[in-house]
């Protein structure tokens, strides 16, 4: 029982079903939630359940993180780097959006008194 | 000077902006100048050499990162660097006359934009245009709010919310390559593309679709636009609708032929384009605000050219990157003058165009509608007779006659507008232009009346674009490292 759920092939499908999971929540909190700063954790869910599935799937059993130390010198049985340093950049990028979707939302705050982008109706015909 | 420079240069500049604060007002406006001639000169500079070029950082290509300039990114990248440097010029001009308060922001984002547009057009690694992707992202989010009023956060933060859902599904799409093929790098990708399961390629082509689609304005997905281009000044939404667009619209249809998606989905996109242009003009019929209805026109325009670009022949390309370039010139010049009208009246009714009394003015806004609507002899007429050409000679007469008729809706609205300016009966005030404006909008008037004298000038670069957009081989060599 164990060794089943200790094998690659289930390791993935669970990654599979939960990130994705977590990724239709995301989606469906961004398109209906009316608050600014719950939006924004919606968008911040999608991509963190994106980071679980890539680093997640390039993952298996048995296998180590890409750092050779004084008891480490071969690359047999290592992960493939290139994913998390392409999810490193990708978290970087997504902190800087959320910090500046966050300004926003306070700029707007102190401007207005609300949080509510079902009320930003100043731009229209 | 490497192509590695046309990235580095603006976003040093962009990141020593406190130092060049210190010298005074001069030393932001004359810093940025100074780049943007720096950077326009370089390209005119690559126009006369052998083209593909390539600048590599420290392992070669297919390994490490790679910039390629290509005569299908020379194009856009003389629209760029040219759009640049005519904004910094009347950047001049308009923080004079207006509140220079945000001055610094401005110019940070401003040169993070250029930097970050022509990044998008020369990485040949699908996760470093990602990046580019986002750079470019970002600096537009904060130069569309960032006059810090109602209007401008408002459409601000609605174009961060769409924005960065976009850049979700690209990431999705660099994902499921990766998993698949095991590689970033396009030239690879472009290679194996057919190895992907196919269920997978339609999820991928799916995810790049929204994403890239989302960005360059492409129907169904642009419904954003127009509160984007209202809510931010109107240089701004100069650059949007000559640079942003352009750039995602580059990578777009890079993608698109590379990929080979081309065969499968021509009709799919042609259709959304032409809805694009259809839909966008009918609803520009009634805009009451100016930058909104501006902002409709570049959709419609956009529409035109992903019907034509997305073509697979030749001919119509060809015409399509010439009705491009004058879009670009056009749009530019009518947001840069539509800015002076601004920044005296304060307001964005539609009625600003019987309010003011130039000549010099008058004629500048007829000669960018005429040429925008394809009226000879300016440049937009030569770019839409060309396409209608290359459409009957593949024999496409749906798309001549479909072009043709919604055409005549746009004629409505920007005959509309040149009956206003030359109402005698409102009441009309003195504007003053400046003497820098002077200058500059009769040249950028005057390359919409060269182009359109001379077809010849840029046909010479629209030809060699589009062979290297439709026969990518020393592209695809360079970017795999053949012969390095």
């Amino acid at each position: 029982m164990l060794d089943f759920f200790n094998s690659t092939q289930t390791i993935h499908v669970i990654i599979i079903l939960g990130s994705m999971s977590l990724f239709t929540i995301g989606l469906y909190g961004v398109f209906t939630q009316k608050n600014l700063v719950k939006v924004l954790v919606s968008f911040a869910m999608m991509e963190s359940s994106l980071f679980l599935f890539f680093i997640g799937l390039h993952y298996e059993v048995g296998f180590t993180a890409p750092i050779i130390d004084q008891n480490i010198q071969t690359f047999t049985n290592m992960v493939d780097p290139i994913p998390q340093a392409m999810i490193l950049t990708t978290i970087v990028i997504g902190l800087a959006i959320l910090a500046l979707g966050l300004s926003f939302g306070i700029e707007y705050f102190k401007l207005t008194g609300t949080n509510d982008i079902s009320k930003m109706n100043e731009l229209k015909d | 000077m490497s192509l590695g420079y046309y990235f580095l240069l603006p976003v040093i500049f962009s990141f020593l902006t406190p130092l060049f604060k210190k010298f005074g007002t001069f030393g932001l406006r004359g810093s940025s100048i100074l780049l943007n001639a720096i950077l326009f000169i370089q390209s005119l500079q690559y126009a006369k050499m052998a083209l593909p070029q390539i600048a590599q950082f420290s392992i070669a290509p297919p390994l490490g990162i790679a910039f390629i300039l290509d005569n299908f990114s020379l194009l856009f990248l003389l629209i760029f660097t040219f759009s640049g440097l005519v904004t910094s010029i009347y950047m001049l001009w308009y923080f004079k006359e207006n509140d220079a308060k945000n001055e610094a922001r401005f110019y940070v984002f401003f040169h993070m934009l250029i930097s970050g547009s022509i990044g998008m057009i020369l990485s040949c690694d699908i996760f470093n245009v990602y990046i580019f992707f986002e750079i470019v992202g970002i600096s537009s989010y904060s130069l569309a709010a960032y006059n810090k009023d109602k209007k401008a956060l408002e459409g601000g933060i609605k174009y961060l919310i769409i924005g960065s859902i976009a850049s979700i599904f690209i990431v999705f799409a660099i994902m499921l390559i990766y998993l698949q093929i095991g590689t970033v790098n396009i030239a690879l990708i472009a290679q194996r593309y057919t190895e992907i399961d196919s269920k997978i390629a339609v999820l991928i082509a799916l995810m790049l679709f929204i994403g890239f689609g989302t960005k360059a304005e492409l129907f169904p997905l642009n419904f954003w636009v127009p509160d984007v281009y209202q809510g931010s000044s109107s240089h701004v939404a100069g650059l949007f609708s000559s640079v942003v667009s352009k750039a995602y619209l580059f990578v777009f249809f890079h993608l698109f032929y590379l990929f080979g998606l081309s065969e499968k989905y021509t009709l799919l996109i042609m259709t959304l384009g032409a809805i694009t242009f259809l839909v966008s003009e009918l609803t520009a019929l009634n805009q009451k605000d100016v930058k909104r209805l501006f902002a409709y026109s570049t959709l419609g325009q956009l529409g035109i050219l992903f019907l034509a670009l997305s073509s697979n022949s030749s001919e119509i390309i060809s015409g399509a990157l010439f009705h491009l370039t004058s879009h670009s010139l056009g749009k530019l010049l009518i947001f840069l003058t539509l800015g002076i009208l601004i920044s005296k009246f304060k307001h964005t009714n539609i009625s600003i165009f019987g309010d003011f009394k130039s000549k010099f003015l008058s004629v500048i806004f007829i000669i960018a509608f005429l040429s925008i609507l394809g009226i000879p002899p300016f440049s937009g007429f030569v770019g839409k007779i060309l396409i209608l050409k290359g459409f009957a000679m593949a024999g496409n007469y749906t798309a001549i006659a479909f072009i043709l008729i919604v055409s005549i809706i746009e004629a409505v609205y920007f005959f509309r507008l040149i009956t206003m300016i030359n109402n005698k009966q409102t009441i009309k005030e003195e504007v003053s232009v400046g003497a820098i404006n002077y200058v500059l909008l009769t040249t950028l008037a005057g390359l919409i009346l060269l182009f359109g004298l001379m077809p010849s000038l840029l046909t010479h670069f629209t030809d060699l674009a589009t062979n290297a957009l439709l026969h990518p081989a020393n592209y695809l060599n360079l970017a795999l490292g053949v012969g390095l």
